[in-house]
């Protein structure tokens, strides 16, 4: 059986995961509130969707 | 190949998955709107499209087959009486699934599973590329039947009215011109 020959540096190791980076999420603006949001959900902030529907009133921060 | 992958299973036996979709069917049917994640939201929306459009059937045979899912007679009789006759013009399409971010905790999708509104229309920038339509075809329900022809009598006793009320103004009008008639100066009456 094919065996590794070397135990692989971490220099390998950390060139291998230097490609290895997470995307940040895919954002929008909101176009009733114009502030940042994912697309095709709710908007966190003011609870519009599809310009009209108010889906939830203002989350309250506590 | 996907075959015979026809529904998601939710982590669930057979048992407790139909339980838990009728529960939240029922749920929605009750409240209008629920909240849920969204591949619960997703499974349950196939159920809800189900029974209602059993509702719209609207007979003895589809009510029986409705109240296997939903198990709560009021909110049985509010599918069948209330909800159903919304979608009569509807073909399909009556719930809507709305997602609403990542839930703490277990950082599931979460959605909103809404009936959707009476006069809601689709919102559709482009054209459908659908030319046609499926046509539903389901015999009128007897509930929605009997509704319309209340509508249509409140509406002709209302015409009735008014076509009474119009002849009864004439007369009284030809009464009064009568009256100015035999006593002379209808004018200067008026214009008092
Ligand atoms: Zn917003």
């Amino acid at each position: 059986m094919a065996v590794p020959k070397r135990r692989t540096s971490k220099s390998k190791k950390n060139m291998r995961r230097a490609h290895w980076k997470a995307q940040p999420p895919a954002a929008t603006k909101c176009s009733h509130c114009h502030q940042p949001k994912q697309p095709h959900m709710v908007c966190p902030n003011c609870g519009y969707y599809g310009g009209r529907e108010v889906i939830k009133p203002e989350e309250e921060e506590s | 190949m996907r075959h015979n992958n026809d529904h998601r299973k939710l982590s669930r036996t057979a048992a407790h998955r139909k339980a838990m979709l009728g529960n939240m069917v029922t749920s929605l049917f009750e409240r209008e709107r629920i909240t849920t994640t969204t591949v619960k939201a997703k499974e349950a929306r196939r159920v809800a499209e189900r029974m209602i459009t059993f509702a719209r059937k609207g007979d003895l045979a589809a009510r029986r087959h409705v109240a296997r899912t939903v198990k709560d007679p009021a909110v049985l009789r509010k599918l069948f009486d209330d909800i159903a006759p919304r979608y009569a013009e509807r073909p399909g399409g009556y719930t809507r699934v709305l997602k609403t971010g990542i839930r703490k905790g277990d950082a599931a999708q979460t959605a909103i599973l809404e009936l959707v509104g009476k006069d809601d229309k689709p919102r559709g920038k482009k054209k459908s590329s659908r030319k046609t339509f499926h046509k539903v075809d389901i015999p009128e329900s007897p509930v929605i039947a009997a509704k319309r022809a209340a509508e249509q009598a409140a509406k002709k006793d209302e015409e009735e009215a008014k076509a009474a009320e119009e002849a009864a103004k004439k007369a009284e009008e030809e009464v009064a011109a009568a009256e100015a008639g035999a006593g002379e100066a209808p004018a200067e009456e008026k214009k008092e």
